[in-house]
């Protein structure tokens, strides 16, 4: 392997920018440095405040876990993390095939390929949720001919499946076609030459090299399937325990003019995130850190 | 009408129980379910557990019927409209809720344009409007 070759595999695997703070101040100066932390600030000041608020109504909310909350809660919740589950089930095994494809062959009709898998990141969830029903509902497209095989999609757990999907495979295989498409050929290509049949090449040099990109993917699209609001109302309608995940019980709960439960479920979907994200963080620092 | 919903084939779609279209289907169906001589003894339950989905508001509930999604849906009169391709079923009077909507001018409002819009409600060209889309006359209480 040549010095070129492992200096971009290291690249692949870990893009990252190797300048200390220090550094950056001795080449801008010290008050620009003093204007780029105060946008910072600025910014991070808005992202945090809104959380912080939603906390701290919570804790001085006077109403605590009421046995209804507590019901919601769990129905909402457990249908939260069994679909999105299944959603990343169905989007990491059908995504990292097409984001390999995406990354690897020059076919035609590759843009519009491309342009097709990050549409649903752009559409409105409301479009996604009349394209989905149109598609899919009862008289649907395909939906009619389903409908007629006695299989009905909508108000189904699946329906909310399949919602998720949509809005959240795009993140998937964006990352993980980038992800394909950084690794650098020559290091395969040594493998091959050193005999190793393509299935291991792929399963001992590729994976390991796109495994970040796979994961940040993956993270960023149950995130999104998490978060998954107005293409589930309006494909999947909302029935507790069936079709009302998380966002749908606290907008419910909001309507319905019961702040305190909306509050407390928001911060229980806010908890939940901010551990996943944050876990894999760290994990991912750790496993770079161990490189 | 409680007959078709209490049929496990159709599967009606009811706005949530915290909004007012969702409070009236829900007693109007209680309402119904009084006469248990025709429908049995546990027609709301039945009812209940029929139901595929508690959509967001009445709108929503029409939304899912026209599009053939649901089967059935309980909305407001003034709410599936001729024009909706819905088949609308009445219910009838004696067990049926009745929403109603008050009118009033506004202490600290222009009392002058409140008056004459609550003249043009009551009278025939203001009646005319309502009953176009479903509402029953505005009268004096």
């Amino acid at each position: 392997m040549s010095e070129d070759g492992r200096r971009s595999r290291r690249g692949a695997v870990a893009p990252r920018v190797v300048s200390s703070p220090r550094e950056a101040a001795g080449v801008t100066g010290r008050a620009p440095l003093l204007a780029i932390r105060g946008l910072a600030a600025l910014l991070l000041l808005f992202l945090a405040l809104p959380v912080v608020s939603l906390i701290v109504r919570a804790i001085q909310s006077d109403q605590g876990w009421d046995a209804r909350t507590l019901q919601v809660l769990r129905q909402a919740l457990g249908l939260s993390l069994g679909t999105t589950a299944l959603t990343m089930l169905v989007v990491v095994v059908l995504g990292t095939p097409l984001a390999y494809l995406l990354a690897r062959r020059r076919f035609r009709g590759a843009a519009a390929i491309e342009a097709l898998v990050d549409l649903p990141i752009v559409l409105p969830p409301a479009v996604a949720g009349i394209a989905l029903l149109v598609a899919f509902g009862r008289n649907g497209v395909v939906g009619q001919w389903l409908d007629a095989a006695g299989v009905t999609i909508g108000f189904t757990t699946a329906a909310v499946v399949m919602a998720q999907i949509f809005v959240a495979a795009p993140f998937y295989v964006i990352a993980a076609r980038g992800g394909f498409a950084r690794v650098d050929r020559d290091v395969e290509t040594a493998a091959a030459d050193l005999g190793a049949p393509p299935g291991q090449v792929f399963r001992t040099v590729t994976i390991p090299l796109v495994a970040p990109s796979l994961i940040a993917g993956a993270v960023l699209a149950w995130a999104r399937a998490l978060g998954e609001f107005g293409a589930t109302i309006m494909f999947a309608g909302s029935f507790p325990g069936v079709t009302q995940t998380m966002p749908l019980a606290i907008y419910g709960r909001f309507g319905a003019g019961d702040m305190p439960a909306a509050l407390l479920l928001s911060v229980v979907l806010l908890c939940a995130s901010l551990a996943v994200l944050l876990g894999v963080r760290i994990a991912g620092e750790r496993v770079r850190g161990g490189e | 009408m409680l007959a078709g919903l209490v049929t496990l084939s159709v599967q009606p779609v009811i706005a949530g129980a915290e909004g007012p279209a969702g409070r009236d289907a829900r007693e109007a169906i209680c309402l119904m379910a009084g006469d248990t001589a025709a429908y049995g003894d546990d027609a709301v339950t039945r009812v209940a557990a029929n139901r595929v989905s508690e959509e967001e508001d009445v709108r929503a509930v029409l939304a899912k019927v026209q599009l053939g999604e649901a089967n059935a849906g309980i909305v407001s009169v003034s709410d599936a409209t001729a024009e909706d391709a819905v088949q609308s079923i009445a219910i009838p009077h004696g067990v049926n809720r009745v929403a109603a909507y008050p009118v009033a001018a506004v202490a600290g409002g222009d009392q002058a344009l409140a008056a004459a819009f609550i003249a043009y409600l009551l009278g025939p060209d203001g009646q005319a409007t309502l009953a176009g889309h479903g509402f029953e006359p505005v009268t004096v209480t």
